[in-house]
């Protein structure tokens, strides 16, 4: 009995010291570290911070539009209504009345971080350390994370100080949506990491709203408010700002609930009701995203009909997924989401009609006896797949339900995104479920153009339409923002009557806060303004 | 003895050689191409042939892997794809980190395994041998990445007593062996501890009820060996198996847990293997598998050196 007592007792001393440590030291880390922002992001590591962060979309959120700028900014500043672009290194732009492929940008006073002036110098320094092989600055890795943005460009130069042209091969009157995510670096910090951009990587400097601190490789990213930033409404309202990798979903929401971190991007749906019980903020926005699979229309393909293509359509219960989902998505009605301004009118209805489906089967030469075989890509996770594998389980039950049998070949991300590339044929399959964004309305749907079939370019299941051909050499051809969002609703009605993909939904991308957040607001876009929000002591 | 360890050492070559050709292709196999997981979606196909040749991937595999294994010799681990950094800093450090959590998770694994293990094998066909078998059963087949989060739900959620993530205070990355980085270790490494201790404590226990019936310890409580004695002597002829099989289990815990790390988002070489492998990130991937197959194979080295230092017999073979 009395050792029994004495081990008791000692459990208790040590659950006492326990808890006293952990107490101390946690309040001396809170004590030191003041009231920052803590964001958990997805990302397995800090994406590089060379002005060309790799990571995808929120590569760009987090290693992108904190420490740097672009010629042309999103305004992030409204939940209610779509982003637009707005100035931002560049305060005003023109194109060219006698020249449409030249544009010209008049470049705003702004000073990099370490105090080097922003100017036509410093932004032609930086176009050439993507576009020209010659030039000492130019890197391969970089050259190819921005290559995207950079396509289009012919030629660029110095006009004076302040002042830009731009040439595309095309006239392209998307330019500025490239140009939204092509990051401009200091060029003397550059110089001063011994012109090595790896070096540049540790201590980087641009004109963004945040200044870097230090960087933890895998573990953290420090960034403080910049007090002199050129647009002063976005000033962050919080000093200090930590970015944590956190890959694993779970993790970051227990990193959330036990105060380790503040926000939590990504978040897995099933999580929702348990961190709004316990009082958490859950934020939420439509953006421009889309689930779909992209379909083949080789002549052995059933989807090359496009009777089967809008019988796949109507075979699929949304509302169901949806709310599979938590109700943390949005059912679509066409390529574009619904509230995306350039949504327009598609005649084509995306309603949940079996029996419309099977109709249409059965006009096809399909029926109960001569099923529709298909072969379908899909990844076990990926960014901007949401749960792929349960919803493509439920889109199997739904298609087979009128006729339609569908074999997954499931691969890792990566490797979808390969076979994305190599085309439908390559692939031997009929569709491949990559989501789309079409953040930059023509990032995903120039894919279906018929002259970038592969190996040319992405258009993966060898689409060929002229209608949609003409719908988006017209958005090209114009350059008013309002026409060429009338212009892009042509394209979404082009392809969503042709029903050129099986569209499902529209992630809302949720968001959960400590309630000691203010001041979010989730913008409907890919990148966020975290600039915004303050963190109550 | 000093013939043995050169010429196992010189036996590290061939195997290095072997792992590093072996890894090589498995990774050039898999589908899925590197430079997908460099560029945006949309890049034009002539970028992409560009960045590819710039880092030498459209050469015949056989020029690949001579080229990586001439920087090699010369201490070139190479540079990250993804990252455009030297892999070498990154995987030191990442070793380190992995290092620590395998060290002290693989001690105290072994720890309650050998104590475990005794105290069934003393009690054998007891209840508290079956008590005691069946919890080892149970630490060899729970997974990690669930009592990891079970673990986390109880002691960082709900009890706010420890760290749900990280290896140390404010993202330290530095280790420290004071308690504001020993509290981000407890959770990880006694996750990382079931497995080893349930094997450990199967072997021990296996071991110690076979050699406690053996003709000579009978011999030995005879002749009135006092306890502490004859547990000597039961050590030290378990101790030669035993320690084979911590090494083994020591070498898996250094290959990195990568759910483990990934659960509890410890920046190891579980984590940047994970990393590497989903961004087919090859000088990274190629690296850090040839690191840890030389850690296997010297990991083993030691191991045998200690048994024919424990037990002459092995070195007279």
């Amino acid at each position: 009995m009395k050792s029994l007592c004495f081990g008791t007792t000692l459990r208790g001393f040590a659950a006492a010291a326990l808890i006293a440590a952990t107490a101390l030291s946690a309040t001396a880390e809170r004590a030191a570290a003041g009231s920052p922002l803590r964001i958990a992001s997805s990302l397995s590591d800090i994406p590089n911070l060379w002005a060309a962060p790799d990571g995808g979309f929120e590569g760009v959120r987090f290693g992108g539009y904190t420490i740097f700028d672009a010629l042309v900014l999103w305004d992030l500043s409204s939940a209610d209504r779509p982003s637009r672009l707005v100035p931002g290194l560049a305060e005003s732009w023109s194109v060219d009345p006698a020249d449409p492929k030249r544009w010209i940008f008049r470049l705003r006073e702004a000073r990099f971080h370490d105090g080097s002036p922003w100017n036509a110098d410093a932004a032609i320094w930086n176009l050439d350390s993507v576009k020209n092989k010659d030039a000492p600055q130019f890197h391969p890795g970089r050259a190819g994370a921005a290559g995207s943005r950079t396509q289009s460009i012919a030629a660029y130069g110095k006009i004076d100080d302040r002042t830009i042209f731009i040439e595309t091969k095309q006239v392209n009157g998307l330019l500025l949506y490239e140009l939204s995510s092509l990051f401009f670096a200091s060029p003397a910090r550059f110089a001063e990491a011994g012109n090595d951009w790896n070096a540049f990587a540790q201590n980087p400097s641009g004109t963004g709203p945040y200044r870097f601190v230090s960087l933890k490789k895998g573990t953290e990213l420090h960034l403080e408010a910049n007090r002199d930033y050129w647009n002063p409404a976005r000033v962050p309202k919080t000093q200090d700002l930590f970015v944590l990798p956190v890959p694993d979903a779970n993790t970051r929401v227990a990193a959330l609930r036990s105060g380790q971190v503040d926000l939590v991007d990504t978040l897995p749906p099933d999580a929702i009701p348990s961190l709004q019980a316990a009082g958490y903020t859950i934020t939420e926005n439509t953006y421009p995203h889309t689930w779909l699979w992209r379909l083949s229309f080789t002549e052995d393909s059933p989807f090359a009909d496009i009777r089967v293509r809008k019988a796949a359509n109507l075979a699929i219960d949304r509302a169901a997924i949806v709310e599979f989902l938590g109700g943390h998505a949005t059912a679509a009605e066409g390529f574009a989401p619904p509230d995306a301004p350039w949504f327009g009118k598609p005649d084509f209805k995306l309603a949940y009609d079996p029996e419309a489906a099977k109709a249409l089967l059965a006009e096809a030469g399909y029926g109960p006896d001569k099923p529709v075989e298909v072969k379908i890509v899909i990844s076990s996770s990926g960014g901007g797949q949401m749960v792929p594998l349960s919803m493509n389980e439920i889109i199997q039950e739904n298609l087979r339900a009128v006729g339609i049998n569908v074999t997954y070949d499931v691969r890792d991300f990566t490797a979808m995104i390969t076979m994305l590339r190599q085309g439908a044929k390559e692939a031997k399959a009929n569709g491949i479920n990559v989501a789309m964004t079409m953040q930059e309305p023509a990032t995903g749907i120039v894919s279906y153009t018929s002259t970038l079939a592969p190996p040319a370019g992405s258009n993966w299941g060898f689409y060929n339409d002229p209608e949609f051909d003409a719908a988006l050499k017209a958005v090209r051809a114009e350059f008013d923002p309002e026409a060429q969002e009338r212009a892009l609703a042509r394209v979404n009605e082009a392809l969503t009557n042709a029903a050129a993909a099986l569209l499902v939904v529209h992630d809302k991308g949720p968001r959960a806060l400590s309630p000691k957040l203010k001041g979010f607001v989730q913008a409907r876009n890919w990148y966020q303004d975290f600039t915004t929000i303050e963190v109550a002591d | 003895m000093l013939f043995y360890i050169v010429r196992r050492v010189v036996y590290v070559i061939p195997i290095a050689l072997a792992v590093s050709l072996v890894c090589f292709l498995l990774v050039h196999i898999a589908p899925g191409d590197p430079i997908d997981a460099m560029v945006q979606p949309d890049t034009p196909q002539e970028v992409i042939d560009r960045v590819r040749s710039e880092y030498g991937l459209d050469r015949p595999l056989p020029v690949q892997f001579g080229l990586w294994l001439a920087k090699l010799v010369q201490g070139d681990f190479g540079t990250s794809l993804i990252k455009g950094r030297p892999v070498l800093p990154d995987l030191v450090s990442a070793s380190g980190a992995t290092f620590v959590l395998a060290c002290t998770g693989g001690l105290l694994g072994v720890l309650a395994g050998c104590i475990l293990g005794g105290i069934a094998g003393v009690y054998r066909e007891s209840w508290l041998d079956r008590v005691l078998l069946g919890t080892a059963v149970a630490g060899v087949s729970v997974p990690h990445y669930w009592l990891g989060m079970v673990m986390v739900i109880i002691f960082s959620v709900n009890l706010n007593l420890l760290p749900a993530m990280g290896s140390g205070p404010g993202g330290s990355t530095a280790w420290a062996w004071d308690w504001a980085h020993l509290r981000y270790l407890i959770l990880p490494s006694v996750t990382l501890a079931v497995i080893p201790a349930g094997i450990v404590t199967r072997t021990v226990r296996g071991l110690v009820s076979d050699i406690i019936s053996q003709d000579y310890i009978t011999t030995l409580r005879g002749k009135g060996l006092r306890r502490a004695g004859i547990v000597r002597h039961v050590v030290l002829n378990a101790a030669p198996t035993v320690l084979a099989v911590v090494g083994l289990q020591l070498a898996n815990l250094m290959g990195g847990s990568i759910l483990v790390e990934t659960v509890f988002a410890w920046p190891g070489t579980g984590m940047m293997l994970n990393t590497a492998i989903f961004q087919r990130d090859l000088p990274v991937l190629q690296a850090t598998t040839l690191l840890l197959a030389l850690f296997f194979v010297v990991l083993n080295l030691v191991v045998d050196l200690i048994q024919t230092a424990i037990d002459p017999r092995i070195s007279r073979r």
